[in-house]
């Protein structure tokens, strides 16, 4: 057992597995670091929130709200100033009635240069009436979520990805994908400059179970307000803290984040 | 070395059922049966059921490539964009099912359309039953920089050193259906296309998997080609015409 234990180590330590998703968009080094995060605050004190994009099958105002909250209290609380997503959604409405839509209604394909001149108008009549220095853009979406042995990691959420086992295989090195909520956030200027990008893992879609799958169900997806806050942290964190908190901040939140 | 006798023999075993593993081709109807029920058939859009750049898109280029595929093979189709037609003219007079503003779909609203759709279609046009093409998810099994999943072998971008088990990959479901009865299958034919997340790296370089970017996917041709001509094969063995000697002359030639 023990040489089992220590040949899964050896192996693990040889061949870490990265996943694309969550890395924040800010710069690396810690003094450039230091810089991007002075000048984001000097440069965009005033951001205005647009209302978080959600998937058809769970949207909900009470997510949408809980979300919100969250980021306007993350962000007030390093002293930037944030405009509610209402005010964006009062003015975006107005501008989808005005060209009528920017989805074809019969195919349901999206017309660019409609989402384009909409998004265009909002944010420029926000800069005039608000003072708008940048823009934060988020949206719920589903991702693969890459497991290796029986931990998952994605967006900063380390989870087991099993319910059961895994209890097949030659070696004890097993990988597999699984699919998860993210939270993704945008940094945008008013010229449509994406600035900043990260995303923060929310709960998995669903685990293993030896050969079969154990899916959520949707009703308990989004619903645990804890895994929203920590999401919001995890896609907000690189843009708000300075590398010395930053690199303290992930290994509490790794071991915070650690779910059962 | 003798305490994992027994795992590597299993190890074999199982990397020998997954090399061996076939497409998923299944006939649910006697042969003769299919034979004498199918002679039309009439497609129907495709259904990409992957993220892609442009779903709309990918749709119509797997519709062309099948109704193009049946009809070089002499079957008698009624090719995809004919229904589409009669649909989208469906969908105007009820205003459509997408939301203008969100893009959401009125599913109660989009099965009503489809359903008269599929009554004025049938109305117009004579045929024996329905061909859907699906773009699917699966998994794929994953060992020593190869991926293997519904019949097809693929190298991944590294090796993964001593990593394995499953990757995401898509798939084209082909199911013949009858006209009459929307469950009644005839034939499901399922083909490996191209996987959606790769591996990259291995043992000198730290293993990472690689999404395959969306704008990559279903837009190169001969990987598209490949998977219609693989899913179809079956089909066109059983109603096909026979290659005349100007076909074989031109398009046997890579055979």
């Amino acid at each position: 057992m023990i040489q089992r234990l220590t040949l899964t180590l050896l192996i693990l330590m040889a061949t870490p597995v990265a996943f694309a998703m969550g890395n924040h968009s800010a710069p690396k080094g810690s003094k450039d670091h230091n810089r991007f995060i002075k000048e984001l605050r000097e440069t965009y004190p005033v951001i205005a929130l647009a209302p978080a994009e959600l998937p058809q099958e769970l949207r909900s105002q009470e997510a949408v709200d809980a979300l919100e909250a969250e980021l306007t209290r993350k962000l007030g609380f390093k002293e930037y100033t944030v405009i509610p997503a209402a005010v964006y959604a009062e003015l975006w409405q107005k501008e989808l009635e005005a060209l009528g839509g920017i989805y074809d209604p019969i195919t349901g394909q999206l017309i660019p240069e409609n989402l384009l001149v909409a998004k265009a108008r909002v944010r420029a009549t926000m800069v005039e009436s608000h003072d708008v220095d940048a823009f934060l853009e988020t949206s719920v979406v589903e991702r693969d979520a890459a497991y290796l042995g029986t931990v998952i990691t994605y967006g900063g959420v380390k989870e087991r990805a099993y319910v059961k086992g895994p209890s097949w295989g030659t070696s004890d090195v097993a990988m597999g994908v699984l699919r998860a909520l993210f939270l993704t956030a945008e940094l945008v200027t008013p010229e449509g400059n994406v600035i900043y990008k990260n995303a923060g893992g929310i709960q998995l879609r669903f685990k293993e179970s030896r050969d079969d799958v154990v899916v959520t169900p949707v009703e308990e997806l989004l619903s645990v307000q804890e895994y929203n806050r920590t999401a919001a942290h995890l896609a907000l964190r690189g843009m708000l803290y300075d590398y010395r908190t930053l690199s303290r901040d992930i290994r509490a939140r790794k071991t915070e984040n650690a779910r059962k | 070395m003798r305490k994992y006798t027994n795992e590597i023999c299993l190890g074999l075993l199982v990397s020998l059922i997954s090399l061996s593993s076939p497409a998923t081709a299944e006939l649910l109807i006697p042969e003769a049966d299919f034979k004498e029920k199918v002679q039309r058939i009439a497609i129907l859009p495709s259904r990409i059921q992957i993220e892609t750049s442009d779903d709309y898109a990918a749709a119509r280029r797997i519709d062309e490539l099948v109704a193009t595929k049946l009809e070089e093979a002499g079957v008698d189709i009624i090719p995809a964009s004919e229904f589409l037609e009669v649909e989208q003219a469906t969908a105007r007079t009820m205003g459509g099912s997408y939301d203008a503003f969100t893009g959401d779909r009125d599913m109660a609203k989009a099965k009503t359309i489809n359903d008269l759709a599929i009554r004025e279609f049938e109305r117009l046009h004579e045929f024996d039953a329905y061909l859907i093409a699906s773009v699917v998810t699966t998994p794929s099994s994953f060992r020593g920089g190869r991926a293997r999943w519904d019949g097809i072998e693929v190298k991944t971008k590294g090796s993964g050193g001593d990593l394995y088990g499953s990757l995401t990959a898509s798939s084209l479901k082909i199911s013949v259906i009858d006209k009459t009865e929307a469950d009644a299958d005839y034939m499901v034919e399922q083909t490996g296309i191209q996987l959606l997340l790769d591996m990259d790296g291995g043992f000198w370089k730290a293993a990472r998997f690689v999404p395959v970017p969306l704008e990559e996917r279903l837009t190169d041709e001969a990987t598209n080609v490949r998977a219609v001509e693989a899913a179809l094969a079956p089909l066109i063995e059983l109603i096909g015409t026979p290659v005349t000697t100007e076909t074989a002359a031109t398009g046997g030639a890579s055979e």
